[in-house]
């Protein structure tokens, strides 16, 4: 058990063996209920988005009202993490993903902050109180790489560990999660607006 | 605090950089939860759609994509500036499924349709793009072993260097040629399941498991967030 301050100044209690195997679970709950085609799947997403947000509201983490900056932040680091990914395709073509991408942003933002409010939010507030920033940074990195590892394979893991370290330091740099949520949010929209 | 969120950025960068120019090809997008329509295979109800789109004679062809109207579409074609030049005639570009004019490579099989791809002037005449367009196509699934976009040359596939876009299910290739183009699976066989649920049906006892622990998880959390708070108090 480790005992934690949240980003607000409220002392709480978690453990971070609990929120992993919470987080465990989820996935793996998200890939049943998601069957063939997990991503896709918008019963799966809102399952998954619940169980994250539950775990990380029993753990202590609160939402609060960001700050411009760290919006400001968490654009610019939205910005890098697609100007990296564009960099290395052969054509970009705009308005891709049409409507059908639209109708699914509100799943897309609702998966992301459940993500990062149990990620960023209490798992990297109990990992800092306990083990410091570079543990939380690099944990939390391979947490949020092995989340993802399921859906979209081991050729993802690089790609998602240097993604959730460029998260963790927005993190840390701002202080909360709005700029990793921010960003992380452009990112997974990107492809609904440029193909 | 500052600085050691500053050099987490750019230890992340410095990986991110060198992720995307190392890995290209395996490296799926960043993103998740997806939005991704059910595969339309020929002779399927629904069927596949068709696209086609024709361009007013020109020297400076526009940059300009042609896709089917699946969500998201199955088969596209993304062209830049002066890939074709026919200043007298119409260009137009089309898409179409058709059957499999050639058996996959030994060891391989499709992944989904095999389109038709091509460029024709009023005159019928089939025109050669001037720079490559890139050609993106959808897989069925998400899941299962690698996949090459393969185009047919002659009689035989011939795969071209492929990266994974979109949503993890669509795959893109550079092609110095129009013609017919397909996702080849390799390692063959039937679609791999891909885990989880099994077959594509989520195992109710699994689900319910799973369920019960992420309860008791949230639970036991709830109550060490209580408990933390009372000694504190």
């Amino acid at each position: 058990m480790v005992a934690v301050r949240s980003t607000h100044g409220r002392a709480v209690a978690v453990s971070p063996w609990l929120l992993g195997a919470g987080l465990s679970a989820a996935v793996v709950l998200r890939g049943a209920v998601g069957g063939a085609d997990p991503p896709s799947s918008i019963p799966a997403a809102a399952v998954f988005a619940s169980a994250l947000f539950a775990l990380a509201l029993a753990a202590g983490w609160r939402p609060s009202r960001p700050s411009t900056s760290a919006l400001l932040i968490g654009v610019a680091g939205g910005a890098v993490l697609i100007a990296l990914s564009l960099a290395s395709r052969p054509v970009v073509v705009l308005g891709a993903g049409g409507a059908g991408a639209l109708a699914f942003a509100p799943v897309v933002a609702v998966a992301v902050t459940a993500e990062e409010a149990l990620v960023r939010g209490a798992l990297f507030s109990a990992l800092m109180s306990r083990w410091g920033a570079v543990v939380a940074v690099v944990l939390t990195s391979l947490v949020f790489a092995l989340v993802h590892l399921p859906i979209y394979g081991v050729t993802a893991l690089p790609l998602d560990l240097a993604v959730g370290l460029w998260l963790g330091g927005l993190r840390l740099l701002t202080g909360g999660i709005a700029a990793p949520t921010v960003a992380h949010l452009l990112a997974d929209l990107s492809p609904g607006w440029l193909g | 605090m500052r600085r050691s969120g500053l050099l987490a950025l750019a230890v992340a960068a410095g990986a991110l950089a060198t992720v995307w120019q190392v890995l290209p090809a395996g490296a799926p997008p960043v993103y998740d939860t997806c939005l991704i329509g059910p595969y339309q295979l020929l002779g399927s109800n629904p069927p596949p759609t068709s696209a086609s789109q024709t361009f007013p004679p020109t020297t400076s062809f526009p940059t300009s994509e042609v896709l089917t109207d699946e969500n998201p579409a199955q088969a596209q074609i993304l062209m830049t500036d002066g890939t074709f030049v026919s200043p007298t005639s119409a260009i137009t570009v089309s898409i179409t499924p058709i059957p499999p004019p050639a058996r996959p490579p030994v060891g391989d099989s499709f992944d989904g349709n095999v389109y038709r791809i091509i460029a024709v002037a009023t005159s019928g005449q089939q025109l050669n793009p001037q720079h490559s367009p890139t050609i993106v196509l959808r897989a069925t699934s998400t899941t299962g072993p690698p996949r090459k976009i393969a185009r047919l040359d002659g009689t035989t596939w011939t795969k071209l260097q492929t990266f994974i876009s979109g949503c993890g299910d669509e795959y893109e290739a550079v092609s110095t040629r129009l013609g017919d183009f397909a996702i080849l699976k390799t390692g063959g066989g039937a679609p791999s399941g891909g885990g989880g649920g099994g077959g594509g049906v989520p195992a109710p006892l699994v689900i319910a498991i799973i369920v019960v622990v992420l309860l008791a998880t949230t639970f036991a959390l709830a109550r060490l967030n209580r408990g933390r708070g009372r000694l504190a108090s």
